[in-house]
């Protein structure tokens, strides 16, 4: 399923933005304070404007976002049936399951591939500025990337080209 | 009843009454608009969730980061209220007791309002919903709710 570039709603953007500004709330430790909850007081008006499909596409970006900044959980090896609903997400290209199944079983791929692949799933899905961030959490993880990560260090041979998943067996 | 989940401050080791945020009871003018005469009619209520991981992301509490199912969304919500939930049927329409009823949006099978059944004034739905106040239980994904804490 390849997914064509939506146009978001305003609702969507006002909702990030907010997001965004929550998360600097939080992590000057204000994250109880009254000006947090005004923002989350301004979200609530767009959160229940948006579509389903937006309010999803929110629930990951909100758990996305935290992986620029912070180490993702423990990892464990996928079971074969999450690594082939990935596989199959990634060949078909839908975006949206590729950022779900990346959250459900975060062994699917080390952190350098898994920053790519949100650059890759959030610039088709119209978020070309986010998709940097990813880019450059790929870099930053790289520099720090043990040597046997051959396969993902490979691909920085030209940093500005954002590699093409198809399969994370590969 | 249906099983429904909203945040609420607590008062104690219930959800707190009020027409504020995060409260038991609807706040005039956002969640109701009641007309001239103070009355509020059918199709508008106090917000309530399928799931408490359903519920909007900013009205998880983050200490329940590691509690999420799937893993998103990271939730974003003061650490101060609580989840509670109330009724153990299935998330669908009907009359709840002290004449509410419960109204799935239609397009978001996740949210629902208990709403008036039918046409009274603003203060009856609000002692309405207060007096489902122990109906309320906290959900068992939260030891450190503070309504937990003795």
């Amino acid at each position: 399923m390849r997914e064509a570039v939506e146009k978001r709603s305003p609702e969507f953007l006002v909702c990030v933005r907010l997001l965004r500004r929550l998360d600097e709330i939080i992590a000057e430790g204000n994250g109880d304070g009254p000006e947090a909850d005004a923002v989350r007081s301004q979200m609530e008006e767009p959160w229940y404007a948006m579509t389903e499909g937006e309010q999803h596409l929110l629930d990951l970006l909100s758990a996305d976002v935290c992986t620029l900044w912070k180490a993702t959980p423990l990892r464990q090896a996928p079971k074969a049936e999450a690594r082939a609903g990935f596989d199959a997400a990634l060949r078909t290209e839908d975006w949206r399951e590729v950022l779900a199944a990346l959250h459900r079983a975060p062994g699917l791929a080390e952190a350098p591939q898994a920053a790519l692949m949100r650059a890759q799933a959030w610039r088709a899905l119209g978020h070309p500025d986010l998709a940097d961030e990813f880019i450059a959490l790929a870099r930053r993880l790289l520099d720090i990337a043990p040597p046997r990560n051959t396969a993902v260090r490979r691909r920085r041979a030209t940093p500005m080209d954002l590699p093409t998943f198809r399969s994370a067996g590969r | 009843m249906a099983r429904v989940f909203r945040t609420m401050l607590a008062d104690g080791h219930r959800p707190r009454v009020g027409d504020g945020d995060d409260m038991l009871g609807v706040r005039s003018g956002i969640d109701v608009k009641p007309d001239k005469a103070g009355n509020v009619a059918p199709g508008k209520g106090m917000s309530v969730g399928r799931a408490w991981h359903e519920l909007p992301l900013m009205k998880i509490p983050r200490r329940l980061e590691d509690k999420m199912p799937n893993g998103f969304p990271i939730p974003r919500g003061s650490n101060e209220p609580c989840i509670w939930q109330m009724g153990d049927g299935p998330f669908v329409d009907g009359d709840l007791e002290n004449g509410l009823r419960l109204r799935v949006t239609p397009t978001k099978p996740k949210h629902a309002q208990i709403e008036p059944g039918v046409v009274m004034p603003l203060v009856e739905l609000q002692k309405r919903l207060a007096g489902t106040l122990d109906a309320w239980r906290l959900i068992d994904e939260d030891p450190d709710c503070p309504a937990k804490t003795p």
